[in-house]
């Protein structure tokens, strides 16, 4: 009774932390999240996304081909919140929360130990980086519910078989809905069924054996299909390893230094094969520093809080002490616990931008469990030495407490002032003021400085999908895989500076790096810091 | 007579790594004691365990970190800066066991030959120094693995908290070479698949000379 008390108030707890102020923090609404939302509201309106298609798999969108499932799920959101942020963002806070009541349940049956259990989803109620993606319409946070779903399901079909029908539908969902997961969850079902293959295999799971194979295999169809024509590439060849040409430049420099470039030896050693898998071992190990797991956190500025690694640094120690004791303890399914721990980030590792926080976001499950178990072990150790045992677990609840205190003050109060543009902040005002003088204007000129404006245009407006999917078009992909829409509507998009109709009122959208001081400007919108401009507005 | 072939061997080799092309009359005599240091952890390191000692003995004389600061002795005393801060003193312990520093690009000492695209391990370090602490972490321990687990916590915070000077680095490296041998080792008592990885050895070792006489 007790332990369902507190499980209670720790799912509570993580339900406020990513509910509070969704629609104000993060600050703005990045182009993804837009994209997301417009596209469920045409298939509402039209039951066509943005370019047309009808109920796809995977969405167009930037060219990118977002996995569709979390697309579906805004959907009802949608449908009776309206076009908002609270509406894209509402299905990733509800998973998040539900995460962390799955991952008491998961853990709490392959361990035994409620304590252990209720550490593991306090820490993870309260993760910087959990949190981060759980206040965003980000699919990979659902992915990662769906992931850990289909690994707790897995576990409990040991015992009764039906549920290997269930865990299947979990891992087949989470490709449905972010592509790092069609990396991770093929992996982690590999690793489930080699660490537990003499319980899986047995004359009476046969039956279920056989519906959950078919129906991974049914829903695996129309994935594989998808992956025909633009789909399959087209997001791999934008961000994946290989759009880095470093590997290449170097095969290249080191080659050039031999007498002989084009010799066996060294074409034996300077190859691109050798570079690329040094490349994403690199990738890989890069996920396990110190500097991105407790200092610095993501490159990105949409993806970090200042001042933050992706954990709070008071939990090294712990995180330590439970790698020490799952070494030395070995309890049952430490083998899949390490083997997750060590696949987690392969995905990410594929890509050239790394460490990513949002494509390696699923290791968020085994570290939180590494350090509750650091926690739970540590708690054991000092139990008999009663003294120590008080003083020292007073002053790790204040340094977790300050820890605590220090993540939540950067990340409502400095993260807007200190990456005023990290996510878009300004469109919603700007669209506002656009919409109430957009009669005095034959066309809009837009900057492209910030990511993907067509799409918060189309949101903000509610732009009706039916004349989008006639008017836009996407531009050709850029270096990186990614496509834009330049022009919908009398509303067109790109560099302010190129040539304008001489006839007619223009508005002319631009940053203050492009609109200088001495243009007539008629309205300046600012960042949430109130201090910093983001747009200045000009008429023409 | 078998031992006394190997240590030959050893020393030979660990001789030749460091004195090939050598720039500095200090670098012979840190050579002479590299190879005696290498002998010397042999011995240790056998009381414990002989297959862990022969690998360790190959380890060390092979290990980038070990050979390139054998060659430039002064850079182990660089200019030690004073400190600063928590958070630097953080970075310093993080970027010690980060990938970068380790496998990919290393931090050498500022010389004529700089080193570029070599960490200061091989990149095939890295799951035995894994499986080398799976070995040592949870059994009971004897002296030497005592040793050797307290030196993994103590040298690094040390070489955090005195910049500049890469000798706490340099023993750190010592000290998770003979992890990663530990593990290497085990392997070879269990699987046969430790003759694949010994040809991934040899070419990351083949790539370490090139880099290093050829390319720097």
């Amino acid at each position: 009774m007790k332990n369902k008390i507190i499980i209670f108030l720790i799912i509570f707890t993580a339900f406020v932390l990513r509910v509070w102020k969704i629609n104000n923090f993060p600050a703005g609404l990045n182009a993804d999240e837009a994209a997301i939302g417009y596209n469920a509201y045409s298939l509402l309106q039209t039951g066509r996304d943005e370019f047309g298609h009808p109920w796809p798999v995977n969405f167009q969108s930037f060219n990118d081909f977002k996995p569709g499932f979390y697309f579906y799920l805004v959907l009802p959101f949608v449908k009776f919140l309206g076009l908002t942020e609270l509406a894209v963002r509402l299905p990733s806070v509800i998973l998040g929360t539900l995460t962390v009541g799955i991952l008491y349940l998961f853990v709490k049956k392959i361990f035994r130990s409620s304590f252990f259990a209720l550490s593991s989803s306090l820490l993870l109620a309260i993760s910087p980086w959990h949190l981060h993606f759980s206040r965003g319409g980000w699919e990979s946070n659902a992915a990662v519910f769906f992931i850990l779903l289909g690994v707790y399901l897995f576990f409990l079909s040991l015992e009764k078989s039906k549920y290997f029908t269930f865990s299947a539908l979990s891992f087949s969902l989470s490709m449905f809905t972010y592509h790092s997961a069609r990396v991770i969850s093929p992996l982690l079902l590999f690793g489930l069924a080699v660490f537990n293959w003499k319980k899986i295999f047995v004359r009476k799971n046969t039956k279920s054996l056989i519906i959950a194979f078919t129906l991974a295999f049914l829903l695996m169809i129309p994935l594989l299909l998808s992956f025909f024509g633009g789909v399959g590439t087209s997001r791999f060849s934008g961000v994946g390893i290989f759009a880095d040409q470093g590997p290449f430049w170097r095969v290249n420099q080191l080659r050039g230094q031999h007498q002989n470039p084009m010799g066996l030896f060294p074409r034996l050693l300077h190859n691109q094969y050798i570079e690329y898998a040094v490349l994403f071992f690199y990738n890989l190990l890069s996920h396990y520093s110190g500097g991105f797991l407790f200092l610095f956190g993501d490159e990105i500025q949409r993806n970090k809080v200042p001042g933050m690694g992706q954990m709070y640094l008071v939990e090294f120690p712990f995180l330590l002490l439970g790698l020490y004791y799952l070494l030395k303890n070995r309890p049952e399914g430490w083998k899949f616990w390490l083997y997750w721990l060590a696949v987690a980030p392969v995905a990410s590792a594929l890509t050239f931008q790394s460490p990513h926080a949002i494509r390696s976001l699923n290791m968020v499950i085994p570290l939180v469990m590494m350090t509750g178990y650091g926690i739970v072990q540590s708690y054991f150790w000092l139990k008999g030495k009663s003294r120590l045992y008080y003083v020292l677990s007073i002053m790790y609840c204040g340094f977790f407490i300050w820890n605590f205190s220090f993540y939540l003050h950067q990340y409502y109060v400095d993260y807007p002032k200190t990456y005023p543009a990290a996510w878009e902040y300004g469109f919603r005002q700007l669209v506002s003021y656009v919409k109430d003088n957009q009669e005095k204007y034959d066309s809009i000129y837009v900057t492209d400085k910030y990511d993907q404006p067509y799409i918060l245009f189309a949101f903000y407006l509610k732009y009706p999908p039916a004349e989008f999917q006639k008017e836009a078009k996407l531009t050709e992909r850029d270096r990186f895989g990614f496509s834009t829409v330049e022009h919908f509507g009398k509303y067109y998009f790109g560099e302010i500076n190129r040539s304008r109709p001489e006839e007619g009122r223009i508005m002319v959208v631009g940053t203050p790096a492009e609109i200088p001081d001495s243009a007539t400007i008629v309205k300046r919108i600012y960042f949430k810091d109130g201090k910093t401009e983001a747009f200045r507005i000009i008429e023409q | 007579m078998k031992e006394k072939i190997f240590i030959f061997l050893v020393v030979l080799s660990a001789l030749i790594l460091r004195l090939i092309n050598f720039s500095n009359r200090l670098g012979l005599w840190t050579a002479f004691l590299s190879a005696l240091i290498i002998v010397g952890i042999y011995f240790v390191i056998k009381k414990s365990d002989l297959m862990w000692a022969r690998v360790s003995a190959v380890f060390l004389t092979i290990s980038p970190w070990l050979v390139v600061f054998s060659r430039n002795p002064y850079s182990l005393f660089g200019r030690i800066s004073t400190l600063f801060s928590l958070r630097e003193v953080l970075q310093n312990y993080f970027s010690l066991f980060s990938a970068k520093y380790l496998f990919f690009s290393g931090i050498w000492p500022n010389t004529t030959k700089p080193l570029s695209y070599q960490g200061m391990m091989y990149l095939m370090d890295a799951p035995f120094f894994i499986l080398g602490l799976m070995c040592l972490l949870p059994k009971k321990k004897n002296i030497v693995e005592k040793a050797i687990v307290y030196s993994l916590l103590i040298f690094p915070v040390i070489s955090s908290v005195v910049p500049g000077s890469f000798l706490f680095s340099l023993l750190t490296g010592i000290i998770m070479a003979l992890i990663a041998a530990k593990g290497f080792s085990s392997l070879i008592e269990k699987s046969k698949l430790f003759l694949i990885f010994i040809v991934f050895y040899l070419f990351f070792f083949i790539r370490f000379i090139d880099l290093y006489f050829i390319h720097s």
